[in-house]
This record gives structure tokens, C-alpha cells and sequence, in this order.
């Protein structure tokens, strides 16, 4: 099975809307600041729920938030 | 560091302590002798049940003063809330508790087979509890700290 890991363009939509902070988008979505810090760093990755609560909150589809790599 | 770490961190410096307390006291009490006789059985087991207790009291003490000290030093008024990332970490953290903790029992119960003393027997069991717990929390520090 090929390896891959999740990336993310969360930081820069933050940014695209109204400089939201971490702390404005974990309250949004439902979790902790250090969970979104994390998802941003690519130290975790959400559920898929999460993953569409984010791309709810930043009115956009699912894949211009995240997408999937693989390492090979 | 979040909140969640510094109460990993807190407790699992209590537990060390409160287990290094009861070693030392138990060997001294294995020293002068006092688990030759024929009440060594109900003995371990109060050793055992005052362990416990004191273990929650201090958890509990230490716990509450990270909090203040974590809210004072950082002035950040996190909420107190668990999600799923808490939750998943806290149950990799539980696997390997229990891990860790079956084996010790598994050792205890070969320590017994072999006829070895019960005071053994016990403090084997409840070693393997303060390690496997220790090493659940290393993990979930781990995991907070580097990620997945």
C-alpha cells in the first residue's frame, strides 16, 4: 500500500478570510486551538467531518482545502 | 504547551512520586519484617488500598495546581473542551496502558506459579499498573508534542 500523508491550504484561507485567527476557526468548527494548529503543521489529520466542517466555515469545496499526496 | 499536556506531565510526575514513596516504605516494612507472618496478605492489601487513595488525593492536588498555574503563567482562557484529536490520543495512550499492564500481570501470575511470595506477587501488579499507566501518558505526550 502506497504512503501518503494529508495536506492542507487552511492557513491561507485564514488568511483570505478576514485574517481569521486559530483560536476564530477551532471555535467555529468545534475543536481545541492546538488541534487546528496541528492539522495546519500536518501533525494530524481530521476525520472527515472535520475536514467538511473547515470547508463549511470557509464557504469552499472539500479539495481546495485539503488534498492527499502520496510519497512516492 | 497546551492544557492537556501540562496535566500529562503533572501527573505523571505525581505518580512517580507517590510509587516512590510506597516502594521505599514497603521495603522498609519487608526489611524489619513484617510481611512474614501470616497476616501478610491483608496487609499488602491495605498497603495497596492506602495507595490508591493517596494516588487520587495527590493527582487531584497536583492537578488543580497545574491548572491555576497554567492559566495564571499563560493568561489564555482556554476552554475546556475534548475533541476528537483528545480523543484519539487518549485511547493509543489506554492501548498501551493495558499493554504494559497485562504483561506485569502475566509476570505476576508466573511469579506465583513459581511460588514466589505473595508480597511479590501484589507489587508486581501494582508496578506493572504505575508503569503501564507512565508509559500511556509518555505516549500521549508524544503524540501531542510530534503528532501522528
Amino acid at each position: 500500500m502506497t504512503k501518503g500523508h494529508v495536506s492542507n491550504t487552511i492557513r491561507r484561507l485564514r488568511f483570505d478570510n478576514g485574517e481569521m485567527t486559530q483560536k476564530q476557526l477551532a471555535k467555529e468548527v468545534g475543536v481545541t486551538r492546538q488541534t487546528i494548529v496541528a492539522i495546519e503543521n500536518a501533525k494530524y489529520a481530521p476525520s472527515l467531518e472535520l475536514a467538511f466542517r473547515i470547508a463549511i466555515a470557509f464557504k469552499v469545496p472539500l479539495a481546495d482545502v485539503f488534498s492527499y499526496e502520496t510519497d512516492d | 504547551m497546551s492544557r492537556h499536556e501540562v496535566n500529562i506531565i503533572a501527573t505523571i510526575i505525581s505518580t512517580a512520586l507517590v510509587f516512590a514513596i510506597y516502594w521505599v516504605k514497603m521495603h522498609q516494612m519487608y526489611q524489619g519484617g513484617m510481611f512474614n507472618t501470616a497476616d501478610t496478605a491483608s496487609l499488602v492489601g491495605k498497603a495497596i488500598l492506602l495507595l490508591i487513595v493517596v494516588q487520587i488525593a495527590v493527582n487531584i492536588v497536583i492537578r488543580i495546581a497545574s491548572h491555576i498555574l497554567f492559566y495564571v503563567t499563560r493568561g489564555e482562557d482556554e476552554p475546556d473542551l475534548e475533541d476528537e484529536r483528545d480523543k484519539l490520543i487518549e485511547l493509543r495512550g489506554l492501548r498501551i496502558s493495558f499493554f504494559v499492564l497485562s504483561g506485569g500481570f502475566i509476570l505476576s501470575m508466573i511469579a506465583l506459579a513459581v511460588g514466589q511470595p505473595i508480597f511479590l506477587v501484589f507489587n508486581l501488579i501494582i508496578f506493572s499498573f504505575t508503569v503501564g499507566d507512565m508509559t500511556g501518558n509518555a505516549l500521549k505526550l508524544h503524540h501531542y508534542r510530534r503528532g501522528f
